[in-house]
């Protein structure tokens, strides 16, 4: 697959994982900078692209917390970026929970036509990229995606993680990987038929 | 086979894309691609989907105000302040020498009140049991009072 984009599995070449890592545990400033300055951008999008929202600060933080407080842990038998994306993805999972149970209560105190407003504003919601309506429609069709479906998408076709390291995160058989995948390109392929136009022209 | 008798399957497209066929495969489907433009068009499409996809996943990136109240919050939580090379190697002397201190000040502690007993025991052996020599063997007050009583009482009955 060829990017243009960089991801983070390029970024990862010549990474003094262990001095970090040491850095890290030691609570030396220096190498707290060089964790956020080589993962923040990484956490940041998969965060955005896994909830639908670019309002993902708190949640960048706890990931980051999470991961210096779980230093100790990390036996090192997977590379650190693979193991920083492992809770990411799990911390989403569980924000997705949290934020549908919140959802759920919030809506049984509203009235009906204000929840139907709601939900018809979450179909074409974009809080991130308003001004173009393919993203707008690209977006609101990743979130409509079920949360096992879109981690794979995000992980392979945006970040361009291998079936391997995927499997890693996830837990999971490569071949289920990458039939899941395969399942998930086609849901996504699925939400974006009627506005195949924009892509055949 | 991976190739329907008019177009290919869309399994084999996503295979061709993430370059998982092998050689063989990979010739036929090229080679169906370059006869078929309806298939060249699903791919096509398909390209331009990830490709808008990417570009949206990879436009956000954090502000340098969201980067350095980040780094804030993680030193808040987990620097941990260093005490300068000086007082390191200073506090490592104090504690090298500190514990060998200690222990030989306990140890002469004990010698010397195992001395303080014995002597004392000692004199009691040599001192005749008279009411006086109680007075010089008193450890405490209370035994002290009582000797001057033992010492005025004696003195009372030689007098009588």
């Amino acid at each position: 697959m060829q990017t243009e984009e960089p991801t983070a599995v390029e970024s990862r070449a010549g990474l003094a994982e262990a001095e970090l890592l040491a850095g890290c545990r030691a609570g030396k400033p220096e190498a707290l900078n060089e964790l956020v300055r080589r993962y923040h951008t990484a956490v940041l999008r998969v965060c955005v692209s896994l909830l639908g929202s670019r309002d993902v600060d708190d949640l960048v933080q706890d990931i980051f917390i999470k991961i210096l407080r779980r230093l100790d842990t990390f036996a090192g038998r997977a590379a650190l970026f693979t193991w920083m994306y492992e809770i990411t993805v799990n911390h989403c999972r569980d924000e997705l929970r949290r934020r549908k149970r919140k959802r759920w209560f919030s809506l049984q105190s509203l009235p009906a036509e204000t929840v139907e407003k709601i939900k018809a504003d979450e179909v074409l919601a974009s809080e991130h990229l308003e001004t173009e309506e393919l993203h707008a429609h690209l977006h609101a069709a990743l979130k409509q995606l079920e949360p096992k479906y879109r981690e794979l998408i995000v992980l392979r076709d945006l970040e361009g993680l291998s079936y391997e390291e995927i499997a890693q995160i996830q837990k999971l058989d490569e071949k289920l990987v990458k039939s899941r995948l395969y399942q998930a390109r086609q849901a996504l392929a699925e939400k974006m038929k009627k506005y195949a136009e924009a892509f055949y022209a | 086979m991976r190739e329907s008798r008019q177009h290919l399957e869309e399994a084999a497209l996503w295979q061709w894309r993430d370059g998982e066929l092998n050689e063989q495969e990979r010739r036929a489907t090229q080679s169906h691609l370059d006869r078929c433009a309806p298939c060249r068009k699903r791919v096509a499409a398909t390209e331009r989907l990830f490709t808008a996809m990417r570009k949206m996943h990879h436009a956000v990136k954090p502000t340098l105000a969201e980067q350095v109240q980040l780094v804030r919050v993680l030193e808040e939580q987990f620097v941990r302040e260093e005490l300068p090379g000086i007082l390191v190697d200073a506090s490592r002397r104090l504690v090298r020498w500190l514990a060998p201190a200690v222990a030989i000040l306990a140890a002469l502690f004990v010698l010397l009140r195992q001395e303080q007993t014995s002597s004392t025991s000692a004199l009691a052996n040599l001192l005749p049991e008279t009411p006086e020599s109680q007075l010089l063997l008193a450890d405490s007050d209370e035994q002290y009072q009582q000797a001057m009583w033992e010492v005025a009482l004696s003195l009372e009955e030689n007098q009588k």
